[in-house]
């Protein structure tokens, strides 16, 4: 072979070398089986199959669980939508059932990629369900408007033609990884042709105000509860299979439903204009307050799809439009449009802040340049982005991302641009540009910003009060503790790859403590139960209202005498203490986890004083972890609600 | 196969069966290469290519000829779906032993020439498996469905540039892993 041969023709011609061929008694045998089957009449298998065979062909054994939860959510779903307005009976929202029981049906053809549309997955394995906001705006007869939200991600879009309802999946990454269980959905449908979805007869509907509009609230869902028939059709000549369904056959499964009011479940439906809209939470008890959602978009959180749709213009034809995003945060507000061609990510956004949009690692880059963008001075980066360098929190998109993606570090390159004061970036992973070929792309890329400034003027003042509360149990906690519970003021506060377990009290140090930990949030389809056998890295937050004299940690933990300590302070002056050290011999661990504080552990300690609190950070052998996180966790820190 | 005579031999099928025989005959050879490469296993693949040809010949006078290549698309949809299916079901790649691979050639070769063969091919088709499950899909339909970057494209519900150019990356990929093997396998 010449090695000056381009490699490609190389390759090309080993592949058209092995090429398997096979035997032909196999040919010939399955040819005459076809030539029988294609000269007799083809009649449907209809069978009872093995209750095993509807679960595991359709679902991956490993996805069981949330699968049962998710064909349970796509059931009730399909049954809310199932039944015209019959009788206006309850109001113009829900239909009110004569009973909490019914029999339903569910039928499920083996091959549809239904389990992750349900799951809401930000990282689909299949396209089917996909849409971008310009398909869907192109399958109504209305504008979509798309809710600018604080701290929650549009992941997926999906549409019924029928009713024209365009559903909009949200993925919590203040949850982050949870997107398998937690979704929420965002519902719009003209209201003439909105099909009111049923609800047990017992269900309690409250009236609420939704801005100068009333809408109703309901808590809970149908639940299964037992199966009553079950019955299978596979297309004709298919071999069975003790174990899995072929692809192509149906199921049909009839069973019973209960109405149970579970306060997991949330829905809230209200119409404004000549729209109906319906927000529907899972697993939302404690975590979600949907009522705050739901005010949020009316207040100021609505943008026009139309402003979004193809923007910007000009993207290489190998970037497939994903999803865009708009998200409005306290301090910068952008547009973020996010592109997907297998490993390669790509985002482009634009925001009003002065301040990059995505985060930066924490090494210098390989490369920095300037360069011109239309005329305008860019910035040129490239490197490899380290994931555990990850500075400050995790903005979107990073946030998006599993941890798995992050395994190995990731090569980087963006340009940074100002024009028509507005920050706009473009960033690349796993690709390698040239930095003129980016600069040239990011120079034909077209913007038609929405009036930023404008639109912020026109929207009421941001109300803590209606902020979607994300947090774990700080409720919980603080209905024990009888104090304020602070926490971090957005999840993007708290660097990556740490994630948030329980909130909890501890009654005999009368401290409320929150631990991050480095785990697989896939393996969580609940709130994350915190292991009795954590082991650093660990983050912990502590908090209590000051007591006349404070003695220790609040941790409880030994204070080690050998410790370096040094006076901080935030970025608004309190000043705070840090301290740093290994645990030493005779330290007491951390009574509720035996594997913390212990010795030959590493330590960093920040201590201060807030609004009547005494709080507490420490990182245990997180040596990613430095005293600037820390601090800026300090100073995020806010009362849960 | 000239698509005047794909077209007419469909047609003709819902009144002579037999006329299956010819596409059978083109499309098999495809059809059985493209699945050996995706599950290796000759079990596995006659497995497949059974399951495929059988829901073929479920479906195919219901099935509108909508142009060129439209059988082939559909044909081939129907194996992509039935790959992802059983890649589904499969918990990890396994060891596969050389005799449990498929044959190279129907026609007679040499043992020599044809442990060579199955060699190249076992490397083959695992440095595959290493590129991303979409390349994957995108370098087996090219090179052993033999189809093109349009029907692809219609497969796999992409645009035919995206085809282009994870043919080209994946290409590029594949030929530097099999240098980076051949100099694991020399040192």
């Amino acid at each position: 072979m010449n090695e000056f041969e381009p490699h490609t023709d190389r390759i090309e011609q080993l592949l058209n070398d092995a090429t398997p061929a096979s035997d032909v008694s196999f040919y010939e045998q399955l040819e005459a089986h076809l030539l029988q089957r294609l000269q007799k009449p083809t009649i449907p298998i209809q069978g009872h199959s093995p209750r095993r065979w509807f679960w595991r062909a359709i679902f991956p054994t490993q996805y069981r669980m949330a699968a049962a939860v998710m064909m349970t959510i796509a059931v009730t779903l399909a049954v809310f939508t199932a039944f015209p307005s019959l009788a206006q009976s309850l109001n113009q929202f829900f239909k009110r059932d004569t009973s909490d029981v019914k029999v339903q049906q569910a039928e499920v053809m083996v091959g549809e990629d239904n389990f992750d549309f349900f799951r809401g997955s930000p990282f689909p394995t299949g396209e089917a369900e996909l849409f971008s906001l310009e398909e869907a705006q192109a399958r109504v007869s209305y504008s979509i408007t798309v809710p600018q939200t604080d701290g929650i991600f549009l992941s997926r879009l999906a549409l019924n033609e029928d009713t024209e309802t365009v559903i909009q999946i949200y993925t919590v990454p203040s949850i982050r990884g949870l997107n398998g269980s937690f979704f929420l959905t965002f519902e719009q449908t003209p209201a003439n042709l909105y099909e009111p979805p049923s609800i047990g007869a017992s269900a309690v509907v409250e009236e609420v105000a939704i801005g100068e509009t009333t809408g109703a609230y309901v808590v809970g869902t149908y639940e299964t509860q037992s199966q009553l028939s079950e019955v299978v059709s596979m297309p004709s000549g298919v071999v069975q299979d003790d174990n899995f369904l072929p692809y192509g056959s149906v199921v049909r499964i009839d069973y019973q439903s209960v109405w149970v009011n579970n306060p997991q479940w949330q829905q809230l439906a209200w119409q404004d204009g000549n729209k109906v809209y319906r927000v529907t939470a899972n697993w939302a008890n404690g975590l979600l307050n949907i009522r705050a959602f739901a005010e949020g978009v009316l207040h100021n959180t609505m943008i026009d799809a139309g402003q979004l749709i193809g923007m910007p213009q000009g993207i290489p034809d190998e970037w497939q439009a994903w999803v865009e995003n708009v998200t409005f945060y306290d301090d910068y507000q952008s547009v973020v449009y996010e592109y997907r061609d297998d490993e390669v990510f790509v985002f482009i956004s634009e925001g009003s802040a002065n301040v990059p949009i995505f985060d930066r690692p924490e090494a210098a880059p390989d490369t920095h340049e300037m360069l011109s963008i239309g005329g305008h001075t860019g910035d040129y980066e490239a490197g490899l982005w380290e994931p555990r360098l990850l500075t400050l929190g995790s903005m979107p998109p990073f946030s998006r991302m599993t941890p798995e993606m992050f395994a190995e570090p990731i090569p980087y390159q963006w340009v940074r641009w100002q024009a028509n004061g507005l920050t706009r970036e473009v960033a690349v992973f796993n690709a390698s540009y040239a930095p003129d070929e980016l600069a040239d792309i990011a120079d034909h890329l077209v913007f038609t910003s929405p009036d930023y400034a404008a639109r912020r003027s026109q929207s009421s003042p941001a109300r803590a009060d209606l902020r979607p509360v994300w947090r774990y149990a700080e409720a919980s906690a603080e209905s024990y503790s009888q104090f304020d519970v602070y926490v971090p003021r957005h999840i993007r506060f708290i660097p990556w790859p740490y994630n948030p377990y329980n909130t909890l009290y501890d009654y005999r140090m009368g401290v409320v403590w929150q631990p991050y930990g480095i785990y697989d949030p896939s393996q969580f389809y609940s709130t994350p139960v915190i292991p009795e056998d954590l082991e650093p890295p660990v983050l912990l937050i502590f908090q209590r209202p000051l007591k006349q004299q404070e003695q220790g940690l609040l941790s409880g933990c030994a204070w080690p005498e050998s410790s370096t300590r040094e006076a901080l302070q935030l970025a608004d002056g309190t000043p705070v203490l840090y301290t740093t050290g290994t645990w030493e011999a005779g330290s007491e661990p951390f009574i509720p986890l035996e594997r913390l504080c212990i010795e030959g552990q590493h330590f960093q300690i920040i201590r201060w004083r807030q609004d009547g609190m005494a709080f507490e950070i420490m990182a245990i052998d997180a040596n990613d972890i430095t005293p600037a996180h820390l601090l800026t966790i300090a100073g995020s820190m806010e009362r849960s609600r | 196969m000239q698509a005047e005579y794909e077209r007419w031999l469909l047609a003709q099928i819902k009144t002579d069966p037999t006329v299956f025989r010819e596409l059978y005959a083109y499309y098999f050879p495809k059809v059985y290469a493209y699945i050996a490469y995706r599950v290796r296993r000759k079990q596995d693949t006659e497995d497949l290519v059974s399951e495929i040809f059988l829901v073929v010949v479920e479906q195919i006078r219901d099935f509108e000829y909508r142009g060129e290549h439209s059988f082939a698309a559909w044909l081939f949809r129907i194996a992509y779906n039935m790959v992802c299916q059983f890649h589904r079901q499969q918990n990890r790649t396994q060891y596969i032993p050389l005799e449990d691979l498929p044959a190279m050639s129907q026609n007679d070769l040499s043992p020599d020439h044809e442990l060579m063969k199955k060699e190249r091919f076992a490397l083959l088709s695992q440095l595959i498996s290493t590129l991303s499950p979409r390349r994957q899909e995108i370098i087996t339909l090219k090179y052993f469905g033999a189809l093109r970057n349009q029907e692809i494209a219609q497969i796999l519900g992409l645009d035919e540039r995206t085809i282009a150019s994870h043919l080209s990356r994946g290409l590029r990929e594949l030929h530097d892993k099999y240098v980076e093997s051949e100099l694991f396998i020399h040192e």
